[in-house]
């Protein structure tokens, strides 16, 4: 059995999810469960929230699926301190290509890095960057929450390979290569064929 | 540390700000208001007189709707392609006014996309060829005729036409869904930027694929005229509408070609049935309704032969019981050259998916779907030598 690959500890209590996992988590199909599961307090903020502009699981509208997760309390939008605009995130938004960010990924950071909180991001171009300005920060990916031991234990394996492969042909959700293994096995190797996401592999 | 606004020069960021609030279609006092500013403020602001504060800029892109690293990364970002829309009789409308505003930015994002590539588009633009007196019909069959020896078509089908005017002329062309279905495409040309288009991804490729023929007569006859062309009841009024209603069919569908085939299967089955009708469309990538039409304008068939079919019951069930579903294959993210782009960017770690979603104007997932393909790349070494070893094989 492949051990689990998330990287979430107890510590990281409170998080900072990106569009990019937002929409992943919309695409398990079972956002409220999977959150209220999580038992962390995850945030949004605004600016990433705008970005959501389509459920890939219902195909409805993002905004609504996204207010209905706020309405719940299952996550809090929030919005940047005028200190973390005028700072980290023009630095961020502004910095000359190849290190500039979008709005939504910049307000993450700049949101994580303002409150001592994880920003989830599954975006190489946004963890390459974050990691530069913060090497010791902690950055994870939507792999590491629905692989993390209070999701895995509440969730029947079937169950969870559902939620991932749903995350996976629906959101087209990222999956970094040490973890491919992992989400292969959790899904099956039938299953893992129809997920381009995945990665091609390579005939032997 | 200084922040951006701080390093820029005031007056670059103030030309920034009057395009961006003259794109929202916004006036100094409208905007000034929303803001509680002074107008006097927010005129010295955009003139570069006046250094705008962190939280006014901020207020501003929220008014504005800009995104914030779009509107520091783009050298374009004070193009405005917008107003130029206004003075359009019928385009005052607020669905016209929203496909102008996508046009401009997907205009922009591609333009921003070349240049981070350091891969700008290839242009090959005919001359302007104005519509002189005479009959307009003549001008255009002609216009068309000349258009397909241009492009080396001769009187052949025209398979991908959106390509074909990407590649060979030098047309940025978007592909995206408008709110209201009235709305089949736009035309805008500016000096730095080229021509550019963009058509309705809820409308049936073979209808797309009119639509971009009627705006590339608007970029050969009158280019520095932006055109909006809607339905329903498009009637065309002005000899430049005429054209261009005239040309799109006589391209996609040259009188030469389309009378030849007609004769063919007349003769072979002893008449023109609504099934040679259907395959005939097929052939040259139309709807029926506009082969039909153009038979009409031929004097192939009586005129009104389209409505009188329909009334007989012709539809569209006949034409997925002949060839199949082709509902299957007209869905189309992006044209092919912005696919490219921005698939390259992604993979030279230049934009994030976040980046690419943004500028193109796309959902999440599709970007995610458009970059899958990147992964072909993990093959690319590989098969790059196998391919580049065939000749060297034939060689021994």
């Amino acid at each position: 059995m492949i051990s689990s690959p998330s990287r979430l500890k107890s510590a990281h209590d409170l998080l900072v999810i990106d569009a990019s996992v937002a929409i992943n988590i919309l695409g398990t199909g079972r956002p409220a469960d999977l959150l209220r599961i999580l038992n962390r307090k995850v945030l949004v903020d605004e600016m990433a929230l705008k970005e959501i502009t389509r459920d890939p699981f219902s195909k409805l509208s993002g905004r609504e699926a996204m207010e209905s997760l706020v309405s719940s309390g299952l996550i809090s939008s929030v919005s940047l301190s005028a200190p973390a605009f005028e700072g980290l995130f023009l630095e961020l938004t502004g910095a000359p290509p190849p290190d500039d960010l979008g709005d939504g990924e910049a307000a993450t950071i700049a949101q994580s890095f303002d409150i001592d909180a994880v920003p989830v991001i599954d975006e190489r171009k946004a963890t390459r960057i974050a990691l530069s300005l913060r090497p010791a920060h902690p950055i994870l990916h939507s792999i590491d929450i629905l692989s993390c031991s209070a999701v895995t234990s509440a969730f029947s394996p079937q169950e969870l390979g559902d939620l991932i492969f749903n995350a996976l042909i629906h959101a087209r959700m990222r999956v970094p290569e040490l973890c491919r293994d992992w989400v292969r096995a959790m899904i099956g190797p039938e299953r893992a064929r129809d997920c381009p996401s995945l990665g091609i592999l390579r005939k032997p | 540390m200084l922040n951006i606004l701080e390093n820029r020069s005031p007056k670059d960021i103030g030309e920034r700000l009057r395009a961006a609030r003259s794109n929202a279609g916004l006036t100094q006092q409208k905007a000034a208001d929303d803001m509680k500013l002074a107008r006097t403020t927010l005129i010295a602001i955009e003139k570069g007189e006046r250094r705008i504060r962190a939280d006014e800029f901020r207020d501003m892109a929220a008014l504005y709707g800009i995104s914030v690293n779009q509107f520091f990364q783009s050298e374009s970002a004070a193009v405005e392609l917008v107003p130029r829309f206004r003075a359009l009789s019928g385009a005052g409308n607020q669905a016209a006014a929203e496909a102008a505003r996508l046009l401009c930015d997907l205009a922009i994002a591609e333009v921003e996309l070349e240049r981070i590539l350091g891969m700008p588009l290839r242009k090959d633009y005919p001359p302007e060829r104005r519509i002189g007196p005479g009959d307009i019909r003549e001008q255009a069959e002609d216009a068309a005729l000349d258009t397909r020896q241009r492009l080396g078509l001769g009187l052949s089908p025209i398979s991908d036409i959106i390509s074909l005017l990407e590649l060979e002329v030098g047309i940025r062309i978007f592909i995206q869904p408008l709110k209201s279905g009235a709305i089949s495409g736009l035309f805008v040309f500016d000096e730095t930027i080229g021509a550019c288009m963009l058509l309705n991804r809820n409308h049936p490729r073979e209808r797309r694929a009119l639509t971009a023929a009627h705006e590339y007569a608007h970029f050969l006859s009158t280019r520095q005229q932006p055109d909006v062309l809607s339905e329903p009841a498009h009637s065309p009024q002005s000899r430049e509408e005429k054209f261009a209603a005239a040309f799109a069919p006589a391209l996609m569908m040259p009188a030469a070609a389309i009378r030849r085939r007609f004769e063919d299967l007349r003769r072979e089955a002893g008449q023109f049935s609504p099934r040679h009708l259907i395959l005939l469309a097929h052939q040259f990538h139309v709807s029926e309704e506009a082969l039909c039409r153009r038979l009409e304008e031929l004097s192939l068939v009586r005129a009104g032969m389209w409505e009188s079919l329909c009334g007989r019951g012709f539809s569209g069930v006949h034409v997925r019981e002949v060839l199949g579903d082709k509902a299957q294959v007209q869905q189309t993210f992006v044209s092919p050259r912005i696919w490219y782009l921005a698939s390259e960017a992604y993979r030279r770690d230049l934009l994030s998916e976040g980046q690419i979603a943004k500028r193109l104007g796309m959902d999440r997932v599709e970007v995610r779907i458009m970059l899958d393909s990147t992964m072909l790349d993990d093959l690319g070494a590989e098969a790059l030598d196998d391919f580049e070893s065939i000749p060297a094989k034939k060689r021994a």
